[in-house]
């Protein structure tokens, strides 16, 4: 099977200082995988990220479906870390957004996919209402599925969940988990949340700071969709302190 | 309060700790919009009626201060003899043509220079140099150039308006969001698509504040350039009248242009409230 992202030597220095924010960064991601990468503050998860966007310039290799990025590409989307919904919009003009600048699904497929993306993030009762008028977790949902009705091959996260409250950030969590796992997403999610990074990801990678390289790699063999109640089992809490233990000396 | 007094008050409010938080203390009988309104209008009323008993008493002089009555029969006058309304429709023909002109200008121009640096690079010091000096002055200019003509006067209401309308569209130009316009570009979308959906939508407040101002610059280019520029209009009226010494006639000029000023931001602000709905939650 071939790799659907992959990375090769990839570094990033900012233009004034000598030291790269990321340094020799080689990965491969597969279809259908959900890679989480996880690290201290300052380790480049974001500028990583923004790369494989083709939002930042970069050395080194990156190719999405073998073809070398440079530019935001139609088959990748972006769920940031704040909602960044129109705010003169409601759910469903927010929803439609990120289709209608690709501009390649006639008026009519746009309002159905919409139409399914409501029930599919929980949404239904809150389509005419503005973000102003919705709670940070419902904003997020609506960041979430403006990304899937794209239909990206690639979805790349980041912590998409940062700023939410802890219940509804489990929700979320396992919400994203059903639906990434049912339409075989290729996933990247970032975060600074162990817990988050073992029950999302296929695979965990921990980036050390200053410069960001890869430290360690943690393999999370448990088939997807897990239930949350996974997160309390043993098998878990290794996982997880296997990775605390790597951060400390990253 | 004494001291004294302020110290058993704070104490009393600590004992009370324990109990549920109080409600909002009851609103001052005189700030309920009701009676705010009604002060307001009391304000005006007993300002009329001053100035008609003032005249009326012979406390001033008629003849150079009317009167609310004098005004009124100056106004019935000029509606009469017609010459009100064809004054009223070519102050408001320059008034239309001029302002359009500045707040399409203003608007399309203030993107520009908004949005592209390179852009903002050859026109701010223009904009800097014209926008803090007093416009009046190119008057005699503007005279040789277009001579006494409708031209002339348009050029003059553009000039003084344009720039609020400029200023303002560029202002907001600069602040709009970079996490929306961020966005767009992840996905894909095309100079003119991030500015359409992402800039325009939220300039709305800063365009609708500029063309505000614009109102009242445009008011003021309307009646410097009549006063000027041909003596036609509600500014050749209250010229004609101030040299006739009819202060009956000047008031119905200074008035139409202070009702039509606030009608206008009036109406402006209404519709802008109807557009930013969203704004409220």
């Amino acid at each position: 099977m071939s790799a659907n992202v992959s990375l090769t030597s990839v570094g990033k220095t900012f233009a004034p200082g000598p030291r790269p924010v990321l340094d020799n960064i080689n990965m491969e991601i597969y279809p259908g995988e959900t890679v989480t990468v996880i690290g201290p503050s300052g380790s480049g998860k974001s500028t990583l990220l923004n790369c494989i966007a083709g939002m930042e310039p970069y050395s080194g290799a990156i190719a999405i479906d073998g073809e070398p990025v440079r530019k935001p590409r139609r088959s990748v989307a972006m769920v940031f870390q704040a909602p960044h919904l129109l705010p003169w919009r409601t759910t469903v003009g927010n929803i439609a957004y990120g289709m209608e600048l690709q501009g390649s699904l006639a008026k009519d497929d746009q309002r159905k996919r919409v139409e399914d993306l409501l029930d599919l993030v929980k949404l239904r009762h809150a389509r005419d209402r503005y973000p102003a008028q919705l709670s940070g977790g419902m904003q997020q949902r609506v960041n979430i599925a403006r990304a899937l009705a794209v239909r990206p091959s690639v979805l790349l996260m980041d912590e998409p969940f940062g700023a939410l409250d802890a219940i509804s950030k489990e929700h979320l969590q396992a919400e994203l988990q059903g639906i990434v796992s049912a339409q075989r997403l290729t996933t990247i999610f970032i975060t600074h949340d162990i817990s988050e990074a073992v029950f999302l990801g296929d695979r965990v990678v921990v980036l050390s700071a200053d410069p960001g390289r890869i430290a360690a790699e943690l393999k999370v063999e448990q088939p997807r969709p897990r239930p949350l109640e996974w997160k309390r089992s043993a098998e878990f809490q290794e996982f997880y302190s296997f990775l605390w233990k790597e951060l400390q000396q990253a | 309060m004494s001291a004294a007094q302020e110290e058993t008050f704070v104490a009393q409010a600590g004992s009370e700790q324990a109990a549920p938080v109080a409600a909002a203390p009851p609103r001052q009988w005189w700030r309920r919009k009701g009676v705010t309104t009604a002060i307001s209008t009391a304000s005006v009323i007993v300002v009329l009626a001053a100035w008609q008993l003032c005249a009326s008493q012979g406390v001033v002089d008629e003849k150079l201060t009317s009167s609310p009555w004098g005004v009124v029969q100056a106004a019935r006058f000029l509606i009469d003899n017609g010459q009100l309304g064809s004054d009223v429709a070519s102050s408001a023909k320059l008034f239309g043509v001029g302002l359009g002109l500045a707040i399409v200008i203003g608007a399309i121009g203030g993107v520009l220079i908004g949005w592209w640096r390179l852009v903002a690079a050859v026109f701010e010091p223009w904009i800097a140099i014209l926008y803090s000096m007093p416009l009046i002055a190119l008057l005699p200019l503007i005279l040789v150039w277009f001579g006494i003509s409708f031209s002339a006067e348009v050029v003059m209401v553009v000039l003084i308006s344009v720039f609020p309308v400029l200023v303002s569209v560029i202002t907001g130009t600069r602040n709009v969001d970079q996490q929306l316009v961020r966005l767009a570009r992840s996905f894909c979308g095309s100079e003119l698509a991030v500015i359409r959906t992402v800039l325009l939508p939220s300039l709305i407040p800063y365009f609708v504040s500029g063309v505000r101002l614009a109102i009242g610059s445009a008011l003021v280019g309307v009646v410097v350039s009549e006063y000027f520029l041909g003596n036609g209009g509600i500014g050749g009226l209250i010229v004609t009248a101030g040299e006739n010494l009819q202060s009956g006639e000047v008031f119905v000029g200074i008035t139409i242009l202070a009702l039509s000023a606030v009608v206008m931001t009036g109406l402006l602000r209404r519709a802008e409230r109807r557009i930013s709905q969203w704004r409220n939650g």
